[in-house]
Formats: structure tokens, sequence, C-alpha cells
């Protein structure tokens, strides 16, 4: 501030009269401490001191007075005439100001800036200068070191090999350029220096524009970071990681950017062996994975073909059996005398086995429109007693045949249920029949049925062979029985139990099925609603199973 | 009066062999399962065996090992409506014949009257 106030009082040349300068100076100004300030005589004689000169310069006030100003200054200005020649210029333009080494009076050195104004006198002519000091020694080491840091970090950066590090100025054109971008990408300094760094993108990427592209990124975001391909000036390609940086300056405009670029193509390589490595091994995979699925459907297809080659083998036998008996009595009968005893013994076979294969064919042609969705079902009230004492007394003469005993027991209020009366009663004739087919001689089959308040029940138990734990689950499957096709010890396609279910399910009820085990009896429940709902009827008649 | 074992679990089927047999000058005696006819076997002379494959409670294949095993010189006329995949393997050197159901009644005349004309191997 010292200097600014004694320039502007330099501005227009003061024209104050003043005959003893010295006498003149403020008080203040003599306290001062923070800067030397002393008065010069025209000549350049010492006339005063303030304290701050006497703390800079090391002088006692009585030291300094009476000598002249270049005390203070270094040999080589003393010889080069540096002390008269600021007198001569601020005598002249009325003030001259200078940063150098000065020298105190223990010897040692210290960065001064100094200022020294002409002080005139009334008529124009130069009573003698005010000389302001400045130590700034700290601000000039400051400066150096960070110079020297610079220097240092600047030496480092060139002295990189392994980075390509140099600046872009604003409008990308390069500005510097180290070792390692000229080993990376094969320029000397004086080759690219002032170049566009558009040099180092293929034709198409700069005709697309990506090298500004980039900029534009790194002046928006701060950065921009990609790995690509980047052209060497011999033309050829390499992987290059890039990173570009917006420099500011502290007052935010933008400086240029730093634009390091690191040679990654071997590593890029390596991936690329990695990944197709990886991908050699997901296709192998996959195509494995493929092909197990293929074996899978086959074996699917195979096993569905075995499934329906042993469905039409035992079809084909079952047909078979009853028609042996028809055919053949239907040969024999004609060479037997009318009075044959055996020909009512005849006629009774012949009407069995047309049952058995009427029946054999009425469940063939059931599955078959369950499969395709066309069984309908003929809804009215029913009196469950009446169906299931209709279906008891169709299999009694099975049951008496095979010495089975077959027990009824319904409860006296079971009354009414919404059903297709038909398919009831087939249902119970299934169950029935199954039961009786599957218990030995002096066994016991048992109907029971009860009402609940939103359910009839209906249980069919026996103390027959029983079914193996492993079969269970699979009781209700179409075409399954509890034997293969070798061992297979019961007639019949394995269909009546499908049937059951189906048309359980069609009513909206449900069967289950429960054994202890082999030889351990088996009971089969089954729960049909009071009503069925009208949408579940048409669900299954629009139904597809 | 020579006696025909029928082997048969379809009880229209036994009767119409039965009356077969009769017609054709055999007595016969029937069983319903494998087991019935080893049985019967092990205490009977039979000019003949009519016998059914699947059956429950041993089936005829076993009846025909233990023929084979037992070396009885009984021929056997295999019965069966199962079809040639389950028949190709049955053992000839007992099996004189198989025949399909449903059968020609005359067809099953003939090869009765032919197994039993031979006179026994060996």
């Amino acid at each position: 501030m010292a200097d600014r106030d004694s320039r502007n009082d330099a501005e227009p040349p003061a024209r104050t009269a003043v005959s003893d300068f010295a006498n003149e100076l403020p008080l203040f100004i003599d306290a001062v401490q923070d800067y030397a300030i002393f008065g010069l005589s025209p000549t350049g004689v010492i006339r005063s001191w303030n304290v701050g000169a006497a703390r800079i310069l090391g002088y006692h006030a009585d030291e300094a007075v009476g000598r002249d100003f270049s005390l203070f200054y270094e040999p080589a200005d003393l010889f080069s005439g540096k002390p008269q020649h600021e007198l001569d210029v601020a005598r002249k333009e009325g003030r001259i100001e200078d940063e150098g080494w000065r020298v105190r009076k223990d010897g040692t050195r210290f960065w001064a800036n100094t200022v020294i104004t002409a002080v005139h006198n009334a008529d124009g002519s130069v009573s003698g200068f005010a000389k302001v000091t400045r130590d700034l020694t700290t601000r000039r080491l400051a400066e150096e070191r960070l110079r020297e840091s610079e220097e240092n970090f600047r030496l480092l950066v060139a002295a990189v090999k392994d980075y390509a590090i140099f600046l872009l100025d604003p409008t990308g054109h390069i500005a510097t350029w180290n070792a390692g971008a000229q080993a990376i990408k094969g320029y000397k300094p004086e080759e690219i220096i002032g170049k566009y760094f558009g040099v180092f993108y293929s034709d198409a990427e700069n005709a697309a524009g990506k090298p500004a592209l980039e900029l534009k990124i790194a002046r928006a975001e701060g950065r921009f970071e990609e790995e690509g391909w980047r052209v060497r000036k011999d033309g050829s390609r390499f992987w290059a990681n890039v990173v570009i940086t917006a420099v500011h300056d502290e007052t935010g405009t933008l400086r240029g950017f730093t634009k390091v670029t690191r040679d990654v193509t071997v590593r890029k390589r390596a991936d690329e062996v990695q990944r197709a490595l990886i991908e050699q091994r997901e296709a192998r995979l996959k195509a494995e994975e493929e092909q197990r699925r293929v074996e899978a459907s086959y074996r699917a297809a195979q096993e569905a073909n075995r499934s329906k080659d042993q469905f039409l083998m035992i079809l084909s036998h079952e047909l078979r059996t009853p028609m042996t008996a028809i055919i053949g009595w239907a040969r024999l009968l004609p060479t037997l005398s009318p009075s044959d005893p055996v020909i009512p013994q005849a006629l009774e076979s012949i009407a069995r086995s047309a049952d058995l294969q009427a029946q054999l064919i009425d469940d063939m042609l059931d599955v078959s429109r369950i499969v395709s969705g066309k069984l309908r079902l003929n809804l009215q009230m029913v009196d469950v007693a009446d169906v299931l004492n209709a279906a008891v007394e169709s299999v009694r003469p099975s049951a008496v045949a095979r010495n089975v005993t077959l027990v009824t027991s319904l409860a006296g209020d079971i009354g009414l249920i919404c059903a297709d009366s038909t398919r009831l009663q087939q249902i119970a004739w299934n169950l029935l029949t199954n039961a009786v087919k599957f218990t030995p001689g002096e066994g016991r089959v048992e109907l029971s049925a009860r009402r609940t308040p939103s359910h009839i029940e209906i249980t069919v138990k026996d103390n027959g062979q029983g079914i193996a734990s492993e079969f269970l689950p699979h009781i209700f499957e179409p075409f399954r029985q509890e034997e293969t096709p070798q061992t297979r010890v019961h007639g019949g396609l394995g269909l009546g139990l499908s049937i059951v279910r189906y048309l359980t399910e069609a009513q909206g009820g449900t069967i289950m099925a429960e054994s202890a085990g082999s030889m351990k009896g088996a009971t089969f429940s089954l729960s049909l609603p009071l009503g069925m709902k009208a949408t579940e009827e048409l669900a299954w008649n629009s139904g597809s199973r | 009066m020579r006696t025909v074992l029928i082997v048969d679990d379809d009880e229209p089927t036994q009767q119409l062999l039965a009356a077969l047999m009769r017609r054709n000058g055999f007595s016969s005696v029937a069983a319903s399962n494998g087991a019935q006819a080893i049985s019967l076997l092990g205490s009977n002379e039979y000019a003949v065996i009519i016998l059914d494959l699947m059956m429950a409670n041993v089936d005829g294949f076993s009846v025909i090992e233990y023929i084979a095993r037992e070396g009885k010189e009984v021929p056997v006329i295999v019965c069966t409506a199962a079809g040639p995949r389950m028949t190709d393997t049955i053992d000839r050197g007992v099996v004189r014949a198989v025949v399909r159901k449903p059968f020609d009644i005359a067809e099953m005349t003939a090869i009765v009257a032919s197994v039993t004309r031979e006179p026994s191997r060996g």
C-alpha cells in the first residue's frame, strides 16, 4: 500500500514545497515495521530511516543516515552502476520499481522489492527520493521451490517411458511431448508439437469428429476415458487406454487438456485370447447342454413310444382274450347236439366275454373323449343311494364268483346331489370292480357313503392286496398298472382309475387313494360337492384334457 | 381216455377248450394259473398241455421252464392273445406249437391231433 500511495503522490509529480524532507516524514511512517522506508538526497545519501528499515536491513538509524544508499547493493550491481541508474530513472520518470537481491548489514542477502519515488520542490526540481523496500525473500524462495518442483515434475513427466503424457491447448493442439509419447506414438517432439491431436486417430474417426467429441466430453464432464484403437506415426494401430482431463486455471478458464495414453495392446490381445477361450468353453458347454436336451427328449420320446407300444400290446391282448370264447363258441356250437348240456354254459361264456369286451371299448372311448376334451356331463339332481346301489348290484355277480363279500353302508340322509347320474355310477362301478379284482377269495369290499354340509363322501375299502407305496403316486395315471406286461397278473387296460379321477374332478370333486402297503388293503375316498357351479361345468365342457 | 391239461385264467376260454377237447375224444383238466398247473403236472400224466402265457400267480413262461427243467415228456401248445414279440423267445424244445387267440377251432383240433399222434420223442 505504501508504495502505491507514494506513487499516487507522485502522479502528477508532487508539487509540495518541501525544504527539509526528513522533517516532513509523518511519524507513522517511522513506526512501520514491514517496510523499510527511508528518504534519500538527490544524490542518494540516506536522510531518514524507519523502524522497518532497521529491521530489514540491519542498520540502526545512526549507522545508515548520511551514507549512500548503494550500501545495500551487491558488488555486481555496484559494478554496473545500478544504484545511480535507478536514481536517474526515478528523477526522469518520477518512479522506479525493481526486484532483486540486496545485502544486509551482516552480509546476508534478501530478495527485495524496491520502489524509488522522486520528491520535487515547488520549482519542480528534485528535492530527494523516498525509497520503500520490502523483504520478499520468503515469497521468492517459495516461488523458486515451486519452479523447481514444476521443473522436477516436468522432467519426471518427460522421462516417463510407459505412458504418453502430454498437454493439449484448448483447441486440441499438442503443447508438450514426453518420452513415453515418443515411444508409444513414434513422433519426436519437433514433429508433433503444435499439431492437432487428431493425428492419433483413424481417418474415419477424424471424419466422424471423434477427437473433437472427446474434448467436448472432457470439457463438459472434466474427464474423458476410453479404450480404443489409436494410430502410430508409421500407420500401425495400437490398443490404447486414454484419459483426457480438462485443465482450468483458478478463474475457471479452460487452459487446455492433459492426455495420458497407455499402450495396452498386449493386455488386449491377452484379454481376447482369454475371452476366446471362455467363449469356446461356453459354446462347448452350450453344445453339451443342447446334446443332453436332445438326448433327454429322445429318451422321453422313446419312453413315450415304449409306453404306447406296451399299451397297444396290452390292448391287443385284452381285446383278443374275450374274442377267443366268442368266436370259438360261435364255431363250436353248430357242431354240438341241441341237447348238449354245455350249451347254456356256452351262451353264458359268450355273454360274459362280449360284456368284458364292450367294457374295454367303452373305457377306450371315454379316454379318447377325455383326451380330446369332448366328454360331456349331463348334470341333474341325482339320488346318490339309488346310483350307488345300482353299481353294487352290477358288481355283485363277479364278487360272488370270486367269493368276495360285498358290504354296503349308506347313511340314511344321503339325499340328492347335482351330478351326472351315469358317470357317478361309472365311478362307483370302477372303484368296486377294482377292489373286487384285487381282493382274493374270502376278502371283503365295503362301500360307504355319508353327507356333510357341503359334500357327499363315498369310500370304497377292501382288505385285498393293497398298493405298493412306490406305485401309489401313479395309481390314477392312465395305462398304469402295478405290473409289467411280462408279469401282469390282472386283465384290463389300466384305464379305470384314470377315468374315475377324471370324472370325479369334472364334477368338482376330489379322489384319494390310501394303502398301508402290499397285502394291507386299499381305501379310495371320493368327495363330491353337493352343487356344482355352472361355470365349473362350462370350464370342464370347454376343457382340452 | 387221454387227458388234456388246459391252463388259462379266462374261464370262458377254459370252458370252450374243454368242450372242444371232449368233442375230439379227450378228457380235460383245467388250471387257472401256472401254480395250479405245476402242481397237477407233478402227479399226473397228460397227453398235451394247452398253455396260456399271461396269467396271475405264476405265468405260462414259468410252466415251460418247469417242464424243461424237470424233463417232462409232455407236448405243450401255447395258446395266447399275446403278440409275436412275447412268443419269439419261447423254448421250442418244449413248446410244439403256438396258437394265437382268438383261434380257429379246426386249427386247434388239428394241432392237438398232430402232437398227440406222434410217439414220444427220444
